[in-house]
């Protein structure tokens, strides 16, 4: 297929032929990630910038990673040591950007839509690495990637995802990329970290309160991870009543189908959102995650950097 | 509304009939098929100054306005420093009559530097000219306060203008609480927020028997709530802003910070609710909320971008095109909230008779004309508006002796 998108700012909107493409690369790339020396000289002479303005150890060595194994130049720099500290504007730093004239953009940010802003301005091509509770694209596709290779197809299959939904832009990009993909999806949580007007948003969403009402029709679950400062902001009253209400604990993976298919983005509050016997146990694809993650974002940053895969 | 040539003769209207003999000395405006009205009344609008004339002036301010068809501009005590003190709105009165451009009016701070607090010394800040009170922008959160405030803006015949959002439930909020916010993750100012300030300050000012007056209202509910009181005969008036009128939050999807605004922009379902309160006379008056903000503050990322936008150059002509010419509401409406319905809540009155002077402005709704660098007469630019092109364009304005072309 013919790739058109010059950035990746979210999965919304993405059709499954393109999703598919995408991971059908990333399928590649995998393959290479097996080689005694995993590397291709796809992107040879590109120059990739990284910009992490929020803390990240997993998505920032990931992408790194994804573009070295590609021969990629990758520069970059997080907050703390940049001239962002500084007080330099985004605005200032896209046109820094564009006078260093680099090739493609990897960027995270607390704020919704800074990715965009950003794509909007310069001519590299720009890959969201999460920005605000927005959308957090390579992660939904590192999810489709590790639970595809546990269950085949999505169609019917039912996704739960469980914690913090008002501000997880993982759970937006999941919702975005397993609906296209054929999945139902049920969104869960206690009733102050779901927004109002959710319903509206994503029709075909189920919203429940109650997790153990859902465990028996799950054929993936994807835990969140508890931000624990939300509990000074009132919106769990401690830790203990959340872990009631929704760790995923060995007791409730006893209700749940044999062959269901654990998720979590990392990294993990172990003993608050998922039980440690869990989180290592057979159902869980956590390091299946991390792999994928970097044949994933190997699959992007090549597709957008406009490459062809030989055959 | 009624077709007729009127007569200016040493800045006062002389005369009004169907037809007048033209002197030959007598410079004739041709004006078929446009509309002569007063000029107009905003009762919302941040000049900046003093504080920050780099994004606008008492100078600049007039000037849009009076290129929107404004001649009289209420300026909102939020300064640097604010308007609570008698000097602070003298001065602006004293720069506004130096200027002779549309009359500027101060409203004065509620409460000491706009802190919440203690409340101003409200007499003195009459005599010097301020025609209302208010804490834009702000809440004022103590409700002991708010009610003090209402009895002795009361006594002295003062509304108090009430920026309706609670703050508890708007932090680092940049937009309505909605469908879209759902999506976008981004960070919420609820509707409920407005409604739980307005049952408040409605309930005070029934309390204390003064005159409220909720500026830029935006929800279905807040609506409802002031309908409701000014049933019961307890003294509420409001106003709604271009923008909430003919927006909706949807237009955020874009993450464009020109459609930062506070309140935010709500849902089509809100927008509706406005437009019935237009009709039925709940919402006595279109204020602008004209709020300039420098390019680089505004171009940022949506959560860092400070609130609002631009609007007195551009007011009646998107008004005019998005409400008018749809066939949403009358013409004699529409001109009755930018000029009667705002001068009566400040205790004016506006007239188009003969032997006053004259404040008057020409517009043809039929002019087309762009919103940019070239015409813009504000020193900001933050206005979804600013580039497009529009329909409708004030063209004259006299004021007393004084005539502006645009």
């Amino acid at each position: 297929m013919t790739w058109t998108h010059k950035n990746l700012l979210g999965l919304e909107g993405l059709s499954r032929e393109e999703i598919t493409f995408i991971l059908d690369t990333a399928e590649r790339f995998h393959e290479v990630l097996d080689r005694p020396i995993p590397l291709v000289p796809a992107l040879r002479g590109k120059t990739i910038l990284d910009m992490f303005y929020e803390p990240s150890t997993r998505t920032a060595t990931s992408f790194a990673m994804a573009a070295k194994r590609l021969s990629a130049d990758v520069v970059g720099f997080s907050k703390a040591s940049s001239s962002v500290s500084k007080g330099e504007t985004l605005l200032d730093t896209v046109r820094t950007i564009e006078s260093m004239r680099v090739d493609g953009v990897v960027i995270r940010h607390s704020c919704p839509g800074a990715a965009r802003f950003i794509a909007q301005r310069i001519d590299a091509f720009v890959v969201n690495a999460g920005d605000g509770a927005h959308e957090h694209p390579t992660q939904g596709l590192l999810d489709l990637s590790a639970a595809h290779k546990r269950l085949g197809s999505f169609e019917g299959r039912h996704l739960v995802v469980v914690g913090d939904i008002t501000h997880s832009r993982v759970a937006r990009s999941a919702i975005y990329g397993f609906s296209t993909m054929g999945a139902e999806i049920t969104v869960c949580g206690p009733a102050t970290l779901i927004p109002p007007h959710f319903k509206k948003a994503f029709p075909n969403v189920g919203i429940e309160t109650d997790f153990d009402r859902l465990l028996a029709d799950a054929d993936m679950i994807m835990m969140l991870r508890l931000q624990l400062e939300r509990q000074g902001k009132g919106l769990f009253p401690s830790i203990r009543e959340y872990r009631k209400l929704y760790c995923l604990t060995a007791e409730r993976m006893k209700k749940a189908k044999p062959d269901v298919v654990v998720m979590h983005p990392g990294p993990m509050n172990r003993g608050i959102e998922i039980e440690p016997a869990v989180a290592d146990g057979s159902n869980s694809v956590v390091l299946a995650q991390v792999r994928a993650g970097v044949a994933v974002r190997m699959a992007v940053l090549y597709i957008l950097a406009g490459g062809e895969l030989e055959h | 509304m009624r077709r007729a040539d009127v007569e200016i003769a040493d800045g006062r209207i002389a005369r009004i009939a169907q037809t007048l003999p033209a002197d030959t000395d007598t410079r004739i405006i041709e004006a078929q098929d446009k509309l002569l009205s007063p000029g107009l009344v905003d009762l919302h609008a941040h000049l900046r100054e003093p504080g920050r004339e780099d994004t606008e002036t008492l100078e600049s301010g007039a000037w849009a306005g009076l290129a929107g068809g404004f001649t009289t501009i209420c300026a909102m005590p939020n300064t640097q420093p604010p308007t609570d003190t008698r000097e602070q709105a003298a001065f602006i009165r004293k720069r506004s009559d130096e200027l002779g451009l549309a009359r500027i009016l101060p409203i004065g701070a509620a409460t000491k530097g706009r802190a919440g607090e203690e409340i101003t010394e409200y007499a003195l800040l009459k005599e010097a000219g301020v025609v209302a009170v208010s804490d834009d922008g702000d809440w004022i959160y103590s409700a002991e306060v708010m009610r003090r405030a209402l009895e002795y803006a009361g006594m002295l015949g003062m509304p108090i203008i009430t920026h309706a959002e609670e703050p508890s439930l708007c932090e680092e909020g940049v937009m309505n609480e909605s469908a879209v916010s759902a999506r976008l993750g981004l960070k919420v100012r609820p509707a409920v927020a407005e409604e739980v300030a307005i049952q408040r300050d409605i309930a005070l000012a029934s309390c204390a028997g003064s005159h409220l007056h909720v500026a830029h209202i935006t929800t279905a509910r807040g609506v409802e709530l002031v309908r409701q009181a000014r049933a019961k005969g307890i003294k509420v008036t409001t106003e709604a802003t271009p923008h909430h009128l003919l927006l909706t939050d949807e237009a955020l999807l874009s993450f464009d910070a020109n459609y930062k605004v506070n309140p935010p922009l709500r849902t089509e379902e809100d927008r509706k609710a406005l437009l019935e309160a237009l009709k039925d006379g709940t919402i006595q008056a279109i204020a602008t909320d004209h709020a300039p903000h420098a390019i680089e503050e505004k171009e940022q990322e949506l959560d860092l971008a400070p609130a609002g936008m631009i609007g007195l150059q551009t007011a009646l002509s998107v008004l005019w095109e998005g409400l008018v010419e749809s066939g949403i509401i009358k013409p004699e409406l529409l001109l009755g909230l930018l000029t009667t319905g705002p001068a009566s809540v400040i205790g004016e009155k506006v007239e188009l008779k003969e032997e006053i002077p004259a404040n008057l402005m020409v517009f043809d709704p039929a002019a087309r004309w762009t919103f940019d660098a070239q015409t813009n007469r504000s020193l900001s630019q933050n206005s979804p508006w600013f580039g497009k092109k529009l329909k409708g364009k004030v063209e004259h304005v006299f004021l007393g002796e004084r005539h502006f072309s645009f």
